[in-house]
């Protein structure tokens, strides 16, 4: 989300309560807008379209597709964006802008290269096991391929900062999935599941093309030397892995109670568990304001205070340094512990409105039973998806590799001891391994603070490191040069 | 006796001084067997080999003075033990450093240069050093000047040594350190022969630099301080070329025990029947034989003939020598001639002497920094007077340092025009006394004969290793 810092510093300039609203409302609507107007669209299509009048097992399938999409093509693209990201970052700095375009299709390419092999046996498994209409399949498969690329160029998207862009196309996407779905299925009398899926599919169709549009209208020029970016997967594993094991156990908590006995299988291929699913569903929702309280301060403060910070480490006295490194830290520390108290506040407030109102509206049993623990869980989440941020800040590679493996295989472990548990202890497997992320990657925080100096002025190589031996000095030997010595 | 002779940027790569004395030196002593170490920039550089390479060395090696770091699969990484960062400690910032312990570090273990200059052990001792003396510096410019002072050290330190029954280094400095290195790991003597002052002309060297910021001058110098006196630390003997070498080398920390002056020796007899000058040549031959190089000034001695050709039409230049290791300055100096229209003046290249010193009228060396030029001694077996600049011990050849023969040459300031334009017409237009300085030149060469000369590196080796024999 870098960049939105200008615009809000520009919003935030007049201290007035205009300017806070706006503020705020800029905010939510570049981070949390393109989520909630993707999810409100589908919900709008549901509603208009009668889904809730088709058969169960249809309107199960439905959910459930899109609801895998959504989850496989964010894991997919995670991983990559990040990589991706970095490179980005790079040329952007060393103004290697002919560099850009070029790594964009080349991991595209690898994006879809991966979308296609991992959804492919699910396609065919949908099709022969769970004997759905080759149809159906079809442009399932399609939309999963499209929401790939979509997420994919998001990343490059968001590098040229230009966010009302992203929020405008998201919008005018979603109009045509609306629109679409209305138009197949009153106009053309296609069934309501084709409708709602042909026009979701459609509508991130349009993104996709607005997207590329402006990516090749911004980064205009290119050296067709597509595989320079190729390198950064060996250089940055760990951070791809951290990357694809945090995106991982934000799902992997869902995919444990898949595979309980209480789950409901469609089609023989879809697993789901329906109220921990909207459970969990809800606990993110009471806590995503975090992002878009984090991202304003991290953009309007941080980000200026880390340039200081870096500043001083290239033109400073030592004492310039370490008084740019309190200052920043200070502020670090002062933006966590914000973020830890006002989303404390914010979601507290949510959860009484949510237990309050919610049964009237159709959420009760179940759901209400695992979401408390599942909305603190949540909570955890986002407060340790901060720390990565600034982990990235500081390039530690290791430090969100380690949180992102911490964070999965303790989710992984304590859900598969909750599932067991009663419902009101469901959501502790997540809560546990948010817990110990959030711990770790705080720590981690705290270790590099103090051994800051060493990290940003040694953690580097000064030498071309290579494997084999070092090679003989001998040149010449009884009278002969040797080892291939050709300087004669 | 296996001896292994460590010269930094010279033989068997660079022609002339201390290469052809170690060329010379080799030749003489068929006896010995020789194994070179020679310290080059780094494994890329193009280099030519500008000597036969004679029988008697066995073994040539290059060590790098800027290498790339080998062997990451195998290594540790590890922390500085309390007496190794002392040591380290007393290296970078301090004085009386515990170079055994440096040594023994590089010796136990494959040492990853790329940890040690980027270790937090060295950014804490740096960090600490800076504090207390450069605080208002910028700080990443300290610790990467310290880092590029170190470098070179270590990536010698880190290669891999051959053993030998003597170590013989041809300066201090780096070659000084290795042979210190030898000295420790196998506990074999030690000999450094020092033809110039090498801690001094890096001095000298750095404090024209312009790639090295002032503030950072001092630290520079005092590493190769620091370095020479490790070699005279460790050094069993150190050979001078002459008194004022000596005195250097004492103020530089050198035990005055220790040093034993050994000047260089000429083959005369070699130069006896070269050929001479055809009678019915009009010119008054005036000979350089140097390398075309900013230290031997070339351009001084161009414009002092300019001057000299003017009022005498008979003169003519020969400056003979390799004109390859300076090529800009070659050009800049043919380029002065051709814009100053000079007359006469030839560039011969690289040339075999013999073949022209005997049709000089006398001979010239305009160099700023000299040893004991082995040239001066070979114009004067070519009954050849010398006009030199006063440096090294070139006033010590011209005048006599061990006898009262008179003057074989004239010697004038360094850098100094019209002077030098006036020795070169003087001896124009002397015939008699450019004839007696010749003569006086070749009675002197006996004090500097190659036979004493290397007879007296023989004595040496025999006595390092403790071998009486070589007088049977």
């Amino acid at each position: 989300m870098a960049g939105i810092g200008f615009e809000l510093k520009r919003i935030f300039k007049k201290d007035s309560l205009f300017s806070i609203i706006s503020g705020a409302t800029y905010s939510t609507v570049v981070v949390i807008g393109p989520t909630i107007l993707v999810m409100a669209t589908i919900l709008a299509t549901y509603v208009f379209l009668g889904v809730s009048n088709i058969s169960y097992a249809q309107r199960e399938l439905l959910s459930a597709i899109i609801l895998y999409i959504f989850i496989f093509s964010q894991i997919i693209t995670a991983p990559i964006n990040c990589i991706q990201s970095r490179f980005i970052a790079d040329c952007i700095f060393e103004e290697r802008f002919e560099d850009i375009l070029p790594s964009f299709y080349m991991g595209l390419l690898l994006s879809e290269i991966i979308g296609f092999l991992t959804g492919l046996p699910f396609a065919i498994r949908m099709a022969v096991v769970g004997k759905v209409n080759l149809g159906f399949v079809f442009f399932g498969y399609v939309f999963f391929l499209i929401l790939i690329y979509v997420f994919y160029a998001l990343t490059y998207l968001t590098a040229t900062k230009d966010y009302k862009i992203v929020a405008m196309d998201f919008f005018v996407g979603m109009v045509l999935t609306f629109v679409s779905s209305m138009g197949l299925h009153f106009v053309f009398r296609v069934e309501e599941t084709y409708a709602i899926l042909i026009g979701i599919m459609l509508g991130f169709f349009l993104i996709g093309v607005l997207f590329v549009s402006y990516i090749k209208h911004y980064f205009v020029v290119s050296n067709d030397s597509y595989t320079k970016c190729l390198s950064y997967y060996k250089k940055q594993t760990s951070l791809m892995f951290g990357t694809l094991f945090y995106t991982m156990g934000i799902f992997v908590h869902n995919f444990v109670f898949w595979c309980t006995s209480d789950h409901l299988v469609i089609v023989d291929c879809f697993y789901t568990y329906q109220s921990y699913d909207m459970a969990a569903c809800l606990g993110m929702f009471t806590n995503i304001s975090a992002m878009v309280i984090f991202t304003v301060m991290a953009e309007t403060k941080f980000h200026d205070i880390y340039q200081e910070y870096n500043e001083a480490v290239i033109g400073e006295t030592l004492q310039r340094i370490h008084d740019a490194k309190k200052k920043m830290f200070r502020l670090l520390m002062q933006q966590i512990s914000y973020v830890v108290r006002v989303q404390a506040i914010i979601s507290v407030i949510i959860f009484i409105c949510a237990v309050t109102f919610l049964p009237d509206v159709g959420f009760s049993g179940l759901e209400m039973t695992v979401y408390p623990a599942l909305a603190a869980a949540y909570y955890c989440v986002f407060i340790m998806y901060c720390n990565i941020i600034f982990l990235c800040y500081f390039n530690d590679n290791k430090g969100i590799f380690l949180t992102g493996f911490l964070f999965f295989a303790c989710t992984v472990a304590a859900t598969i001891y909750s599932c067991h548990l009663t419902p009101e202890f469901f959501g502790i497997g997540l809560l546990l391994g948010a817990l110990v992320g959030w711990s770790y990657s705080f720590f981690r925080i705290r270790y590099l603070e103090q051994n800051f100096d060493y990290y940003i002025m040694c953690n580097m190589h000064i030498l071309y490191s290579k494997r084999e031996e070092r090679p003989s000095s001998l040149i010449y030997k009884n009278g002969a040069f040797i080892n291939g010595y050709t300087k004669k | 006796m296996r001896i292994c002779m460590i010269v930094e940027g010279a033989y068997p790569y660079v022609a002339g001084g201390v290469s052809s004395w170690v060329q010379q030196a080799i030749t003489n002593m068929p006896e010995h067997e020789f194994v070179i170490i020679t310290l080059v920039a780094s494994r890329d550089d193009k280099r030519e080999i500008k000597y036969t390479i004679p029988s008697n060395v066995s073994e040539i090696h290059e060590f790098y003075l800027q290498d790339d770091d080998y062997g990451r699969s195998h290594r540790r990484k590890r922390s500085l033990s309390p007496e190794e960062y002392e040591a380290f400690k007393t290296l970078f910032f301090g004085t009386d450093t515990d170079w055994d312990c440096i040594f023994e570090y590089f010796a136990s273990q494959k040492v990853s240069l790329d940890q040690l200059l980027m270790s937090n052990d060295f950014l804490k001792m740096t960090m600490e050093f800076y504090k207390l003396n450069y605080n208002r510096v910028v700080f990443s410019d300290f610790l990467w000047t310290l880092r590029s002072i170190y470098f070179p050290l270590f990536s010698v330190l880190a290669s891999k040594l051959p053993e030998a029954d003597l170590y013989h280094c041809l300066s201090t400095g780096y070659a000084g350190v290795i042979g210190s290195y030898g000295k420790y790991l196998y506990k074999k003597p030690l000999l450094i022969s020092e033809h110039g002052i090498y801690t001094r002309e890096r001095e000298e060297e750095i404090i024209k630099a312009s790639w090295v910021a002032g503030t950072y001058k001092d630290l520079w110098i005092s590493q190769f301080r620091k370095f020479s006196d490790c070699a005279y630390k460790y050094a069993d003997m150190v050979t001078s070329l002459y008194e004022g070498n000596k005195r250097l080398q004492i103020e530089f920390g050198c035990p005055e025990e220790k040093i034993v002056i050994t000047p260089n020796g000429v083959d005369a007899a070699a130069f006896s029947n070269v050929p001479q000058k055809d009678p019915s040549d009009p010119y008054i031959n005036i000979g350089a034989v140097l390398r075309v190089t900013p230290i031997k000034d070339v351009k001084t001695m161009i414009s002092a003939f300019a001057i000299a050709k003017e009022k005498d039409k008979r003169l003519k230049l020969w400056i003979m020598g390799p004109t390859d290791e300076d090529e800009v300055y070659v050009a800049e100096c043919k380029e002065m001639v051709s814009y100053m229209q000079i007359e006469d003046v030839e560039f011969t290249g690289r040339v075999n002497v013999k073949d022209y010193m005997g049709k000089m009228d006398f001979m010239v060396l305009s160099s700023i920094s000299e040893g004991q030029p082995l040239v001066i001694l070979e114009g004067f077996a070519c009954h050849r007077p010398y006009i030199t600049t006063n440096v090294g011990d070139c006033k010590g050849l011209i005048y006599g340092s061990f006898d009262d023969y008179g003057d074989a040459g004239i010697v004038v300031p360094v850098m100094n025009t019209v002077k030098l334009a006036d020795a070169m017409l003087y001896m124009a237009e002397n015939e008699k006394v450019r004839h007696t300085m010749g003569e006086i030149g070749y009675k002197r060469c006996k004090y500097y004969d190659k036979d004493q000369c290397y007879g007296a590196f023989k004595k040496i080796y025999a006595d390092l290793i403790g071998d009486p024999s070589w007088q049977e």
